[in-house]
């Protein structure tokens, strides 16, 4: 005989427990109706296990291709000591048998569930509709992101520039600083793309003058730097802001990189206004009164007609150059001749030599001249030198 | 645009309904178009050369303007945990967050001069752009579907679109009782499902191909024409109540689906502008590193 206790809990916990007798020696456990535990877990079969008392055990057999946990373990059948009770987990129900002595008739079994199995939906309803219940918090993934950003484009190019102070030559690999460059070099200084310390020299100093003639050793000034303070303009008041701000910021004037900017895409160098030049010279006698130089506005419509040199005679094997106008029509007794007609026709023989002589182009291109005008204008002065 | 935000208007002394963005007649609208216009003038007529482009002195002027402008609208998410009224109003802080935020298309545009790259400098444009569109579609979801929202409870409240669902997996537990293992097993995966585990996909495309509510109704429909007798009637009690369950779940995921259109866009906005005062740092820091 069976003495079946099934407890169950009330709201407060208080514990109830309802008794029945099972009579036999066969004890059915499942969800159907006819079972003498009758355990309301879907998970449970409706019949699901039998227990059999013989001799001082119980057997268990479980039906065709189910489990239960046997004291912790999980079998298909077994066997529970009567004297030393013990354990058996269907699903959520935990059936627990009593220590029952030898003589006794009577098995005390314990029915509880252990385990809630329906799905609790009492969370908070306003944050269980919220995205934020499965999303990863905004909070993380805005710090996530910031450190990811400033780890690859703050402090790996600091970090490669530092290491690049350790060697000798720039490679022309990638370097994590390239990503701070504002755009493509032009390409005459394609050769620099990937060392951005050959012009960015120090760290937090604007490029200088130096930097540009470490390579370009060859170039002069302009003129006297006195005569070229002299020769400038009185600043208007927003110019002498704007130089204030520069030298705020440590900037000098009249930097090389002032007119010939960079980072303007891989093409040409841009050509620098005529503006820098007809700033100064347009009315330079007004301020370098011994000047030989005419004022010059634009290259165009108000430029002066120009003085070329020539050889005026010779003092002994020295050759005496002086200056005059085309106008004048001077003529060099040099035995030479270059009638323009000739030479600066579009389509005569000097024009298809230039097309017709590689070198001839090539030259004129690196002067700087529009490719229409390679064929037509050979050569002409540079501008700096006046 | 601002339809369904702010439609009421009731004149002098109700402006407390005005949406924030009619707020005090578009005041702010005005100032961020005056704003955009000064921005696009100066760049038209000042002679940069050899061309416009954030280094000169007019490209940092704008890019000074832009930086403290994004640093004032990031301050929305600290002002909104204060409460206060009047002209420092949560309400005109926005409204200022909105227009002026959206003047920065204007100012940072012409701040890059149109040079783009890929460098650290077109990074920030880049992903400054990515949180002022995150947030116009924010306003437009405001705007559009609060609405839906209401509709989709059916004069429900949540607590009762979860309840029902409940009592439902309730009526199925003792339904299905009678059942044999197997179809039990399916019930309880239905009973199992949690419908608030739906990800973001799920819950914005409102999609839910492996159902287990459906899943189980398709089985017990079929088994439907195979059983008979008592189990037969078990099953129709269990498939009508897995019917009922689906349409229970509907409302709750049409719901889901709303809320998570309405949410999604600040897990863009909010995120990304960390990343993009990031970027802004390494930006100007660069700036100078390489002067």
């Amino acid at each position: 005989m069976f003495l079946i206790r099934t407890v169950s809990h009330s709201a407060e916990g208080r514990e109830i427990v309802r008794s029945t007798r099972v009579e036999g020696d066969r004890l059915v456990v499942g969800r159907g109706a006819d079972c003498d535990i009758h355990l309301t877990d879907l998970a449970v079969a409706l019949r699901h296990v039998t227990i059999e008392r013989s001799a001082g055990r119980l057997a268990v057999t479980v039906e065709e291709g189910l489990t239960v946990e046997l004291n912790g373990r999980k079998v298909k059948r077994g066997a529970i000591e009567l004297a030393a009770g013990g354990d058996i987990l269907i699903a959520s129900h935990a059936l627990r048998f009593m220590p029952t002595p030898a003589g006794s008739d009577e098995i005390a079994v314990n029915v509880e569930r252990v385990t809630e199995s329906e799905v609790k939906l009492d969370r908070s309803a306003e944050r269980i509709f919220s995205l934020a219940s499965v999303m990863p918090g905004k909070r993380g993934a805005a710090w996530a992101l910031a450190l990811l950003v400033l780890g690859i484009f703050l402090a790996w190019p600091v970090y490669t520039y530092y290491q690049r102070q350790q060697r000798e030559a720039a490679e022309a690999r990638f370097h994590a600083d390239e990503m701070w460059s504002s755009g493509r070099l032009s390409k005459a200084h394609a050769a620099l793309e990937r060392d951005c310390t050959a012009c960015h020299v120090k760290p937090f100093e604007a490029v200088r003058d130096t930097a540009c003639a470490s390579c370009h050793s060859g170039i002069h000034d302009h003129a006297n730097p006195y005569r070229l303070a002299r020769a400038r303009p009185d600043l208007g008041r927003w110019a002498r802001f704007q130089l204030a701000v520069k030298e705020k910021f440590d900037i000098p004037p009249g930097r090389c990189v002032d007119c010939h900017t960079e980072h303007e895409g891989s093409q040409r160098m841009p050509f620098t206004a005529q503006r820098f030049c007809s700033d100064c010279h347009s009315d330079l006698d007004s301020r370098l009164p011994d000047t030989k130089l005419a004022d010059a506005g634009d290259f165009g419509t108000a430029h002066p007609q120009f003085r070329p040199a020539f050889i005026a005679g010779w003092n002994g094997d020295r050759a005496q150059v002086a200056r005059a106008l085309l106008s004048s029509r001077p003529t060099e007794d040099s035995g030479l001749k270059f009638p323009h007609d000739l030479h600066l026709s579009a389509t005569g023989g000097v024009a298809q030599i230039a097309r017709l002589v590689p070198g001839f182009r090539s030259e004129a291109r690196m002067q700087g001249l529009p490719r229409s005008d390679h064929g037509r204008r050979a050569l002409p002065a540079g501008r700096h030198g006046g | 645009m601002t339809t369904g935000i702010a439609r009421t208007h009731l004149g002098e002394g109700a402006t407390s309904h005005e949406g924030f963005l009619r707020h005090r007649r578009f005041l702010w609208l005005k100032i961020a178009l005056g704003l955009s216009l000064l921005a696009l003038l100066g760049y038209a007529l000042i002679d940069v050369q050899p061309r416009h482009n954030g280094g000169s002195w007019y490209g940092y002027t704008l890019g000074t303007i832009a930086v403290l402008l994004i640093l004032w609208l990031t301050m929305l998410g600290v002002r909104k945990r204060w409460m206060t009224s009047g002209r420092w109003a949560l309400k005109a802080w926005t409204s200022a967050h909105v227009y002026l935020g959206l003047s920065l298309i204007v100012v940072a545009t012409l701040h890059t001069g149109f040079q783009f790259g890929l460098n650290v400098h077109t990074l920030a444009y880049a992903l400054m752009m990515i949180v002022i569109l995150s947030g116009i579609y924010g306003i437009a979801a405001y705007a559009a579907l609060p609405a839906d929202l209401s509709n989709s409870r059916a004069d429900m409240t949540r607590p009762q679109m979860i309840d029902a669902v409940v009592k439902l997996d309730r009526q199925l537990q003792n339904a299905a009782q009678p059942l044999g293992h197997g179809d039990a097993a399916i019930v309880t995966r239905s009973l199992e499902d949690d419908p608030f585990r739906a990800g973001l996909i799920r819950r914005l495309s409102g999609r839910y191909p492996d159902c287990r509510t459906a899943y189980a109704l398709r089985e017990m429909r079929r088994r439907q024409a195979l059983a008979a007798g008592d189990e037969q009637q078990a099953i129709d009690a269990v498939a009508d109540l897995l019917e009922r369950k689906g349409a229970a779940l509907d409302r709750i995921r049409k719901h889901l689906r709303i809320k998570a259109l309405l949410e999604v866009w600040l897990y863009v906005h909010v995120p990304l502008t960390f990343a993009l005062i990031a970027a802004l740092a390494a930006h100007i820091f660069s700036v100078f590193f390489y002067w």
